[in-house]
């Protein structure tokens, strides 16, 4: 069997007792929050009067918004640190069960980083989720429009000017039925993914390729350099003048 | 997995608003499940002293608890609604009109509507514990083993059983909006079923265990997939094949060379930061200022001494102004989260029309590195736009997004015409009258080396479903239906009556229509 019959799925696991992980995570960041948030009141209103400080409220809360997020972003770097010292992220084919290691610690990776991921969804300027991105392991740039694409959460390198349609999914880990694979993703400078398609994991896209909209490619596939791929699974078409 | 900015996965129910009387039913949920929640503070007040470092300890736990109760709460009120409501209309499967005075469609509209706000909270984190629970508080047969955190589920006329998992994007739909009728059927999905991602299932598939679903397929209506007819050899044994035949693959000779595949839309962060901090700071500080300063002045002059600083509890309820308050916070909350929403709406719109009058908006083609007045008033206005369009969509009255876009200007939005939680253009977007728009893209400008500006003009009566993505310049005449995961290409135009699919898209004959679809429209009301 060649690894390319492979039907393209999903990689939607997860784990129910992750809850209990990112309310740790939760805690951990929103206690020093709120304690600032009393020290500062507590010493600003000895010095300014109390109209400045609610004209103000608004940029403080932004402020207290941004510590928060912050922290949040520092501690989940810290779990994620100590995970993978635990055990290395490694590419291959895994059992899909607890009991396999490489599966277990991929589940804590992802809870870890969809949860932030999440959070970030909800601070006021939306870019703030690129540096969530870049922190939490996934090589990107800050010239990059990425954001209303789902990104798998390692082992996915994405270059400069990179442009992600909306509802385009980058999958560097899939599900094979009982077995789960994990393959990294290159998308190099300059290249674009159409809406709503699918991004398998091995795939290649090389500079200044584009995929068209909805279309998918297959695991191991290779985009070659400044050429439209469009299809089901996705088939070279014409040279991009 | 990273989940997109703009738009909430997860369980979902339609934005079809058939009567704006509604919209009290839901402000009334809103107002209800609010209630328990400041009973639980009132108790949290007076057990822990405020001054104490323990407060602070546990006040993570506190917005967690918070957090249950409100899903708890918005759930059992909800479900109690939505008992009465069935009382009046017993929901039933079928073909119906898609027409206010179709008591199913009208009372179809009513059940999403009371499902919105628990739904909406359920979205807020990514678990599908959570979203299984509230699925199960509504009456739904599911397991607390299935992954469908990021799959866009409808929530009622389902059945799921064990160890399923849905793939990121992907559309289960019990209910579908297709040439003017409404077509409601149970969707089973049985044990072990994996779905692949951004697929459809159509009302009335029955899916069964151990089954695996490509990515990007689409079933029909009424489809049945028995795990033994389709069992591929070359594969292991675990995995099942079962792509449906709804879309042959794309073969090399279908692509006209005239019709260019349209490509990616997304909004590019130009590095204008000096402009987009300003802005962004005049908007976020103009429509934060009256609502923090409404909720500081409510809770010091009346919340915290008639309601949490009353001796015990029993006094909230004798003493009527303490009562008052009791019932009215909700629903002052309520009132300064629309306000803040309409600030931003008004803002938004004085930049814009700044922004218009300086250099007004026109579509073309413009080069990346040939940098203009046009190219950066466009991105001027999209950063503007994106923020307000990001709050109302993330809000929870999606519905605003209609009104506002009208009332901004930008776009122009028929009467009737209902939009999912979808990817909308910002600008040069028209739709007529009467149309549905489902989970999909509407792009008016693409990247291919150049930015390609171009409106969208869609109809009246024209039904686009989930996970299509509309190009720029596409025209999209009166009644055309477009069916799920269909591609337009550039200055596409789609005419006359009827239903197209595909990539490269194509219109299909009433006989192919048939069958793929499983049923004539038209005639058949009662199936």
């Amino acid at each position: 069997m060649r690894i390319n019959d492979i039907f393209v799925t999903n990689n939607a696991v997860e784990c129910n007792w992750g809850l209990l992980q990112n309310f740790i995570l939760v805690w951990l960041s929103l206690f020093p929050t709120s304690l600032l948030f009393v020290l500062f009141y507590n010493l600003f209103s000895l010095w300014i009067p109390t109209i400045v400080i609610i004209c103000f409220l608004p940029v403080s809360i932004v402020l207290y918004y941004g510590i928060f997020f912050l922290l949040l972003l520092f501690f989940s770097k810290l779990y994620l640190i100590i995970i993978n010292l635990i055990h290395k992220p490694k590419e291959g084919i895994f059992k899909r069960s607890l009991n396999d290691k490489d599966f277990l610690f991929f589940l804590l990776r992802r809870n870890l980083k969809r949860f932030t991921l999440k959070i970030y969804n909800y601070f006021p300027l939306p870019w703030a989720k690129l540096l969530a991105l870049r922190i939490l392991d996934i090589k990107i740039s800050y010239n990059t429009g990425v954001l209303d694409s789902y990104i798998d959460s390692d082992f996915v390198e994405i270059g400069n000017n990179v442009i992600l349609g909306e509802g385009s999914i980058i999958m560097s880990s899939m599900i094979i039925g009982n077995l789960f694979l994990i393959k990294k993703v290159i998308l190099k400078d300059g290249c674009t993914i159409g809406a709503f398609s699918v991004i398998s994991p091995g795939t290649v896209v090389e500079e200044g390729a584009i995929l068209g909209m909805g279309s998918y490619t297959q695991v191991n596939q290779y985009l070659k350099q400044n050429s439209i791929h469009v299809g089901r699974p996705a088939k070279s078409w014409e040279i991009n003048k | 997995m990273s989940s997109p900015v703009s738009i909430q996965d997860g369980p979902f129910a339609s934005n079809t608003l058939v009567s704006k009387k509604f919209l009290l039913i839901h402000i009334f949920i809103i107002w209800g499940s609010i209630l328990p929640v400041i009973i639980e503070l009132y108790a949290f007040w007076k057990v822990v002293d405020e001054n104490s470092i323990f407060f602070y300890f546990l006040l993570p736990f506190q917005i967690c608890i918070i957090y249950l109760i409100l899903i708890i709460s918005s759930a059992i009120l909800s479900k109690i609604l939505l008992g009465i409501i069935n009382l009046i209309h017993q929901p039933k499967e079928g073909i119906f009109n898609k027409d206010k005075n179709d008591k199913d469609y009208y009372f179809w509209s009513l059940r999403a509507v009371v499902k919105k706000w628990p739904i909406w909270l359920s979205n807020l984190i990514p678990s599908s514990f959570i979203k299984n629970l509230m699925l199960k508080i509504l009456g739904i047969r599911t397991d607390y083993s299935n992954k469908i955190f990021s799959g866009n589920i409808d929530v009622e006329f389902i059945e799921l059983g064990k160890n399923i998992i849905i793939g990121q994007g992907s559309s289960i739909k019990s209910s579908m909006i297709l040439q003017g009728h409404l077509i409601i059927k149970k969707v089973i999905i049985e044990d072990n079923v994996i779905i692949g991602s951004n697929s459809f299932i159509a009302p009335g598939t029955h899916i069964g265990s151990n089954m695996t679903l490509d990515s990007m397929s689409v079933t029909k209506i009424h489809q049945i997939f028995d795990p033994l007819s389709s069992h591929n050899q070359n594969l292991p044994e675990e995995i099942h094949k079962s792509s449906s035949d709804f879309f042959l693959n794309l073969n090399d000779g279908e692509l006209k060379k005239n019709s260019n595949t349209s490509l990616n839309p997304e909004d590019k962060f130009v590095k204008d930061l000096t402009y987009n901090i300003t802005t962004f700071g005049f908007i976020y500080f103009c429509s934060n200022f009256i609502p923090i300063l409404g909720i500081i002045y409510f809770c010091k002059e009346y919340f915290f001494p008639f309601c949490l600083n009353s001796p015990n509890f029993f006094q909230i309820l004798i003493n009527i102004q303490s009562f008052l308050i009791f019932l009215i916070t909700p629903l002052f909350l309520i009132f300064l989260i629309l306000i803040n929403l309409f600030t931003v709406i008004f803002i938004t719109k004085v930049f814009y029309k700044i922004i218009q009058y300086k250099n007004p908006a026109i579509e073309g083609s413009f080069h990346w590195n040939n940098k203009n007045q046009d190219f950066n008033s466009y991105f001027k206005r999209s950063f503007i736009l994106r923020y307000a369009k990001w709050k109302i969509q993330k809000s929870s009255f999606p519905w605003l997004i209609k009104p506002a876009f009208n009332f901004i200007g930008n776009c122009y939005f028929g009467k009737k015409t209902v939009i999912e939680n979808s990817y909308v253009a910002k600008e040069f977007l028209k739709v007529g009258e009467n149309s549905y728009i489902g989970k999909t893209l509407l792009a008016n400008h693409l990247w291919d080396k150049n930015l390609t500006i171009k409106g969208i003009t869609i109809g009246d009566n024209v039904n686009i479903s989930d996970n299509c993505c509309i190009a720029p310049g596409t025209e999209i005449e009166n009644g055309v239906s477009l069916l799920p995961l269909s591609v337009t290409s550039k200055y596409e135009k789609l005419t006359s009556i009827s239903v197209s699919i595909h990539s490269p898209i194509k219109t299909l004959p009433e006989e192919e229509l048939i069958r793929i679809i499983n049923y004539r429209l038209g005639d058949n009301r009662e199936d």
